[in-house]
């Protein structure tokens, strides 16, 4: 095949067995690739109610037609799993290069089924897997395991994704981490593995991945690469990075301070752009087929080398735990990528943790500003050790437990990234909306609004913006390329010309979000979802100290009549369940079941 | 005259250079057949690149045997002659730049040849980690 590989690989954990099958090539047409391929054999797959750290539940890393191939950014890989976290249907993306890796050996997606007896890593060479012993690893770190498996194999280019001490004790926001400090961060795909007893999946890749039109393709690249990649908009990946964000955040007010009290931090110019790159070393670093380049090693006041972290640690890690300090932040990115956590669930547990303490609500030995004692909870929590056993479990939990939830700024139990709502109402639509809970890379639609030109105080608009970002985003992640690519549709359906078999009109690409988007909703109201859980924690609706200089307010009648206009744009009823008629428009019929079920 | 120029300090290890070389040379995105190789050290914090210099010192052409390598006249690139080529790799062994390798498809040994003076590498080489000169001598 052309682009895809046309295979799947498929490991029985249980059986300690593999085997190899072709993909649904005809899905192809509706799903594209990646996410939208993964939801599909999640959907079937798994059935609803599941444990997702039981057995029964499947961990997919996925790959897209485009992965492994000079276009610039295709070397994401999205992992799709049922969420330990809440039930949902999970997808969490990494970059780095094991995605191209599992293309060169041969394979669209790895699906990783029920559970070792004992610890054990998947190797995958080419054609040849293996399911190896891995309790030599159990209890390493990222790099430590990383270091062994190459060792070990005598291989330095093998490339490895695993877990680290937080995904084997099962941690609700232990990562999947990659190339040293790519992460699948968000959700947990961490703890899925460990419940798995997987170390890590290996692999190595000699082959290639062909495409239908190669000098049509190298021709077209390098006919758009100045108008589509290399042009201003794209500028600050190569100048700044995502620490750039922090001064943007900061001037707009929304920056998450003080766990979500405030939306600026007066310290905010010791963690900004200007701190970060006077810190940086000259050396940029990418990911696989990425011109854009937007990680940089830092140097540390003592010399020592690290990742830079970027703006989503720098605002969880930093400015919501009021640590005005980007050495100690890069302690904590570093920490949590070698304990295999979650930067932004992390920072946000810690900095939880810190508005209990401070408020006397109960006592986790760590408050705001603190950044000894807030590296200490967080290797705390990887390890369940005292107070980070609690933690582990995320802010929701904790909160029930102590009556806090005023104090807990999540979604379906899913902590808040680094743009506080209160300062761009349209993301908190988006945030309550996303699938997996809150969470920003759905629909980034405060590009439009606090960093753009539509008004960020009011919910007029948004419905429809959000529900646009998510059925791009929806297409754009099926096809594995990277956020910080901002490019058209149109460049999609002639990259996927040249590359592939199949043909995708722009058309066919909006009505493909629209039905990836709709599937997942799918998965989420199988599972029990419904309107009461797209809601906004109690804090958004309170006052934001050195909040944006307006009266405006989010109000839950705003808020709830948004998501009304949400749900109607969308095609579903009033209780967020996509309609009869929707899914038919989707081709989504075979599915109709769930609907039936839900209004039963 | 025409050679590659390398300044491993801006490599960023995207390898779009390998990608680019296998798309153009072989027709597939395959890393382990291109003509130029991208390792990354955490450790070192950097990227460095191997690949053919076409350098003075012609390891390769005085380890073969058959007179297989040879520099043109023409245009100062070091060419493989597969007719010629009993692949026993004694020239890849003897590269010190360890700019040589072997395809894993053909079994035969390969190396940088410019694309003829139009390298693919180059064009997707956004850091300029590799550049391309041509001059007259």
């Amino acid at each position: 095949m052309n682009g895809y590989t046309g295979k799947l690989l498929r490991i029985s954990l249980t059986e300690g067995s593999s085997r190899e099958e072709p993909i649904r090539e005809d899905w192809i047409p509706d799903y594209v690739g990646g996410v939208g391929m993964g939801y599909r054999y999640l959907i079937e797959e798994v059935s609803p109610g599941i444990d997702p750290l039981g057995p029964d539940n499947k961990l997919l890393l996925m790959t897209g037609p485009f992965t492994g191939t000079v276009i610039p950014t295709s070397s994401r890989l999205v992992v799709i799993t049922k969420s330990p976290v809440n039930n949902t249907v999970l997808l969490s993306h990494t970059g780095g290069s094991i995605a191209g890796e599992m293309k060169f050996a041969g394979y669209d997606g790895i699906i990783l089924e029920g559970k070792a007896k004992k610890p054990v890593y998947v190797y995958v060479k080419d054609d040849e897997i293996e399911i190896r012993d891995a309790g030599h690893l159990w209890g390493k770190d990222v790099l430590q395991t990383q270091q062994a498996i190459r060792k070990e194999l005598g291989d330095e280019r093998i490339k490895v994704i695993g877990i680290g001490p937080a995904g084997e004790n099962l941690v609700k926001f232990a990562c999947l981490t990659t190339d040293s400090y790519h992460a699948a961060g968000r959700g947990g795909p961490g703890a899925v593995m460990g419940s798995k007893n997987v170390k890590a999946v290996a692999v190595r890749g000699t082959g290639g991945v062909q495409v239908k039109e190669m000098p049509g393709l190298l021709a077209y690249l390098k006919a758009i690469m100045a108008e589509q990649v290399l042009n201003d908009d794209h500028e600050w990946t190569w100048t700044d990075g995502t620490p750039m964000l922090v001064d943007v955040s900061q001037g707009a007010c929304l920056l998450p301070t003080r766990n979500f009290q405030q939306g600026q931090f007066e310290e905010a110019e010791k963690i900004n752009t200007d701190q970060a790159v006077a810190q940086g070393s000259k050396n940029r670093i990418a990911c696989l087929a990425c011109p854009l380049s937007c990680g940089r090693y830092y140097v540390k006041r003592d010399g020592v080398v690290t990742e830079r972290a970027q703006y989503e640690t720098v605002a969880l890690g930093g400015s919501n735990c009021a640590i005005g300090d980007l050495d100690a932040v890069a302690d904590f990115s570093s920490l949590c990528n070698r304990l295999g956590m979650d930067t932004i669930s992390a920072g946000a547990s810690v900095g939880f943790a810190m508005g209990m303490t401070e408020k006397g609500v109960r006592d986790f030995g760590v408050r705001f500003g603190d950044a000894s004692a807030y590296l200490r909870v967080a290797e705390d929590i990887a390890y369940r050790r005292g107070v980070g056993d609690e933690l582990a479990e995320g802010v929701k939990a904790v909160a029930e437990k102590y009556g806090a939830a005023d104090m807990a700024v999540e979604i379906k139990g899913l902590e808040f990234p680094g743009y506080d709502p209160r300062g761009s109402f349209g993301m908190a639509l988006a945030y309550a909306t996303s699938s997996r809970g809150a969470c920003h890379q759905r629909a980034f639609v405060i590009e439009h609004e606090a960093f753009g030109d539509m008004d960020p105080f009011t919910f007029e608009g948004k419905a429809e913006q959000v529900i646009k970002g998510q059925n791009f985003t929806s297409v754009k992640e099926s096809l594995l390329l990277c956020d910080f690519w901002r490019t058209s549709r149109r460049v999609y359906s002639k990259l996927l010309e040249v590359v592939t078999d199949y043909s995708f009109s722009y058309d066919d690409l909006v009505l493909a979000g629209e039905r990836i988007w709709n599937l997942g909703r799918l998965f989420n109201v199988r599972e029990g979802y419904r309107r009461k859980e797209d809601c906004l924690p109690a804090r958004m609706y309170e006052e934001l100290g050195g909040g944006p200089d307006t009266e405006e307010r989010i109000t839950p009648e705003a808020y709830d009549a948004s998501l009304s206009e949400y749900y109607r744009l969308r095609g579903w009823d009033e209780e967020g369940v996509p309609t009869l008629g929707k899914l038919d428009e989707l081709g989504l019929t075979e599915f109709a079941d769930i609907v039936k079920e839900a209004k039963a | 005259m025409m050679k590659l120029v390398i300044d491993e300090s801006l490599c960023t290890g995207c390898r779009c250079c390998e990608l680019a070389c296998s798309g153009r040379r072989v027709n597939e995105f395959a890393p382990a057949r291109a003509r130029v190789r991208i390792r990354s050290s955490r450790e070192k914090h950097g990227s460095f690149i191997s690949v053919c210099v076409q350098c003075a010192e012609e390891g390769c052409v005085a380890a073969c045997s058959q007179g297989a390598i040879a520099r043109d006249p023409a245009d100062g690139i070091v060419k493989i002659d597969y007719d010629l080529c009993t692949e026993c790799m004694a020239c890849v062994d003897a590269c010190p730049y360890d700019a040589m390798s072997v395809d894993v498809v053909t079994g035969l040994p390969i190396k940088c040849d410019l694309c003829g003076g139009d390298p693919e590498c180059v064009q997707f080489c956004r850091p300029q980690a590799l550049t391309f000169i041509l001059s007259q001598d």
